[in-house]
């Protein structure tokens, strides 16, 4: 080879990896963050910022599709008490979905207070409602099914809203908290919203049932909501005292890695934490954070 | 012809009492569900008011039955057939009876004997501490007890879909088969007594139709037949279902007569018309003789004194359990159970599901009477930042609270009895109780095996049942004992002022230098 060859192969070969290396970019997920961590910024706008960076809505919804967005809407509580998810950010979601193409958005949660008076006292409803998504009342049994958990170390049965049975792509959005039991409230958490009879979970103890909740159905995208943030007497909280204003953001695929970072958010050791070192040790999901690829955003 | 005429006032009567049974219905059943007062409906029953009258111990607060009174005395008991609700619905089972078996109704002698010894001894009964005979003789809280009973029950079966029972869900589903049987049985009873012996109830065992009665009595216009027109055909007693026209004698007997005024439209002659009292002579009514007032003053002695002795008797067994949770507004257990009469308003309007009609929680003298269950298959919790049952409340066993002062409102203390704790005992990691605390009483303090356990602050806790109802163990492991005497507990925002707040992360600069805990 001589060196006009050498130099044309280089050149070309460099070109070639430079232009695979691209299209790989596009098409890998793998070369996007596993998740995105925001800071300082309104939710609506970190979550706009953060969708970029997680590859944008369309990596997780398909045109015509039903999603359903589960927000924390447990408790009969203004916004400003943090108790419940942000109803701004569960309204930039659901348009956003829309834009992405989905044919419906449903929005519910299985509220620990009276239904109607937590989807009123929220927000959450209302803001739902004018972004176009459909608002369902989770407080009546006949809409869960009876479903088997495979692969269930506490909890081999469960019932689930149906909502969530029969959607394409389920996006969590819960709001991060001190839990008095569970030590936090997350993205794995906030799954407990999606179930008829919580007091079996509690029985067969936290720690092991919410893990069984997530095997039989992962999130496809986890935005925990921690602008505000009940730091004490959570998860219901009810004094401004408690609550703290972190205006920080959590965007992921993965819940126990939302969880894994959102026990740093609080300042916490994720052994306090049971049910996430027990999702983890069952390969639900990467709790290892030098495992994963963070993306940080300062806003 | 006159807009006024007695004839229209007849039909009005029908539309008018018609619109009132249905709202009833409505309100009672949790079909609708009110969002504070229902003051328009509820504040124009007799004795729900004189009960009031006697829980607040002033006039201020019967100016409704003040009202009820001056009709009456004016022109009778106009309340029995437009107003009260149990009225209305006799009405509807008699002329759907009569109309089915053809039967024709006739004259029947009022029994003032049995009427007058009734009352009195209600009236010994109710001032020695038995509201028991008001919640079962008295026409509006009977009522109550059937539409939320028998109608809400059903509805709750059969119509799901309604809206607002969509919403509420299972909270409306309490205590169904009890309740059922319960207010089933006193619908059976009263509907066999209307089909047999029409209005007979409320000419007889009624409290407030004995003293509406007493009142029309004295009233200033009266209903009666006019002996030159009338021409004996007999339309009208056939068609009164209070049993009080004798067309034979030309005579309707006023003080069981409610106004419902179907004799003035039936009239082929128009022979039965309004007299002022003066003209109308005293004979026309069956007033009692000498003979049957030596009757009523027996009866009436004997009565009294027998309820008194049953009632100076059986009170000693009557012992009311020291941990019965009296409803938010109570005051007091005991002052409860001397005004309420179980119309179970508050019950079906209860956003928690947790008010709910006692079977022993009270101890026979409260029997079906509200109290607050957030134990077993039915139970329900009291909703933190409601406080309907206080405003509903038509007879002022309730008394009025705002929202604040109802979240200071202690009706009982959690106890944590750790035996039964699933933390406690197996070290699961639960914290239900200590999730839906909304007072903040509840903190999770380290427990012996590794699981946080809950330790209760006696200064904030309200008794308001939420961590007893999350209780995911039978037996709880965390209960409410009810407090004889509602106190205030300490303001929680104050509470929390002398902690000192946590605080989260400032940025994400911790995501610079991670390392994995094990």
């Amino acid at each position: 080879m001589n060196r006009r060859d050498f130099l044309k192969t280089t050149f070309l070969g460099i070109l070639a990896s430079g232009a695979a290396g691209r299209v790989l970019q596009a098409a890998d997920p793998t070369a996007l963050p596993d998740l995105v961590a925001l800071h300082n910024s309104t939710p609506e706008a970190m979550f706009a910022r953060g969708m970029q960076a997680i590859g944008g809505m369309e990596r997780f919804v398909k045109k015509g599709s039903t999603v359903v967005v589960k927000p924390n809407i447990a408790w009969d509580q203004p916004p400003e008490f943090a108790a419940n998810t942000n109803p701004e950010l569960v309204a930039a979601i659901v348009k956003s979905v829309y834009q992405a193409g989905a044919a419906s958005v449903i929005v519910f949660d299985h509220s620990c207070d009276n239904g109607p008076a937590c989807y009123r006292k929220s927000g959450i409803a209302e803001a739902a409602e004018n972004a176009g998504a459909k608002v369902l009342h989770a407080t009546n049994k006949k809409h869960y099914r009876k479903v088997t958990i495979p692969n269930a170390k506490v909890m081999s049965e469960a019932e689930i809203f149906e909502a969530i049975l029969d959607c394409d792509t389920f996006i969590n959005v819960p709001i991060l908290k001190h839990h008095g039991g569970a030590r936090m409230s997350a993205a794995m958490k906030n799954l407990m919203g999606i179930v008829w009879d919580r007091r079996k979970m509690h029985r067969a103890g936290l720690g092991d049932s919410i893990p069984d909740l997530l095997s039989f159905r992962k999130p496809d995208l986890n935005i925990l909501d921690a602008y505000r943030m009940i730091m004490d007497h959570g998860p219901r909280g009810g004094t401004l005292k408690d609550v703290a204003l972190g205006k920080f953001m959590l965007i992921s695929p993965d819940a126990v890695a939302t969880d894994a970072v959102a026990v740093k958010l609080m300042k916490y050791k994720a052994s306090e934490v049971q049910y996430l070192i027990r999702a983890a040790e069952r390969k639900l999901g990467e709790r290892k954070l030098s495992q994963l690829k963070i993306a940080s955003i300062e806003m | 012809m006159k807009i006024f005429s007695l004839k229209n006032l007849g039909r009005l009567r029908l539309v008018f009492s018609g619109v009132f049974l249905l709202t009833f219905t409505a309100l009672f059943s949790g079909f609708i569900v009110f969002k504070s007062d229902a003051f328009l409906i509820t504040h124009w029953q007799v004795m729900p008011r004189v009960l009031t009258a006697v829980a607040l111990s002033g006039l201020s607060t019967i100016s409704a039955m003040l009202v009820i009174a001056m009709v009456t005395a004016f022109c009778g008991r106009i309340y029995c057939s437009w107003i009260c609700p149990l009225g209305l619905l006799q009405d509807l089972i008699e002329r759907l009876s009569h109309k089915i078996s053809g039967k024709k109704r006739r004259y029947r002698k009022a029994n003032l004997p049995l009427r007058l010894a009734v009352f009195i001894a209600v009236a010994i009964l109710l001032f020695n501490g038995f509201i028991l005979v008001m919640a079962y003789l008295e026409p509006y809280s009977l009522f109550g007890k059937i539409a939320s009973g028998v109608i809400h029950a059903v509805l709750v079966l059969f119509n799901q879909s309604t809206l607002e029972l969509e919403q509420n869900g299972s909270n409306f589903i309490y205590n169904a088969t009890f309740f059922l049987a319960i207010s089933g049985g006193i619908l059976l009873a009263l509907a066999v007594i209307s089909a047999w012996f029409g209005r007979i109830f409320c000419n007889t065992l009624c409290p407030a139709g004995t003293l509406l009665s007493a009142i029309a009595a004295k009233s200033g216009r009266r209903l009666n037949i006019d002996p030159e027109l009338c021409v004996n055909c007999g339309k009208c007693e056939q068609l009164c279902n209070a049993n009080c026209i004798n067309a034979a004698e030309h005579k309707i007997d006023f003080l069981n007569c409610f106004m419902c005024l179907e004799c003035v439209s039936a009239c082929p002659k128009n022979a039965i018309k309004m007299y002022r009292r003066r003209k109308s002579d005293l004979q026309n009514i069956d007033m009692p003789d000498q003979q049957d007032r030596r009757k009523i003053l027996i009866a009436a002695g004997v009565a009294g004194v027998s309820a008194w002795g049953v009632s100076k008797l059986v009170n000693k067994a009557g012992k009311v359990p020291d941990d019965a949770i009296a409803p938010p507004g109570a005051g007091s257990v005991e002052k409860f159970l001397a005004t309420c009469t179980g119309c179970g308003l508050c019950v079906s309007n209860c956003p928690g599901g947790c008010l709910q009609p006692a079977s022993g929680e009270y101890g026979w003298k409260g029997f079906m009477l509200p109290t607050m269950k957030f134990s077993g298959k039915t139970a329900g919790k009291c909703e933190y930042e409601c406080a309907k049952c206080s405003n509903l409340c038509p007879t002022g066993a309730l008394q009025k609270l705002t929202r604040p002062e109802k979240k200071r409102c202690r009706i009982g203390m959690a106890y944590f009895y750790p035996d039964n704790c699933l933390a406690y005992v197996q070290g699961k990691s639960c914290g239900a109780c200590q999730e839906h605390c909304p007072t903040a009483a509840l903190t999770m303090i380290p427990g012996p095996k590794g699981a946080t356990i809950p330790s209760v602050n006696q200064d904030l806790c309200i008794g308001c049942g939420n961590c007893e109802y999350a209780c995911p163990v039978t037996p709880k492991a965390i209960r409410v004992k009810g407090l004889k005497k509602h106190t205030q507990a300490a303001d929680k925002n104050q509470y929390a002022e002398q902690q000192t707040a946590k605080t989260p992360q400032e940025g994400l600069d911790f995501l610079q230098n991670l390392t994995d805990e094990e």
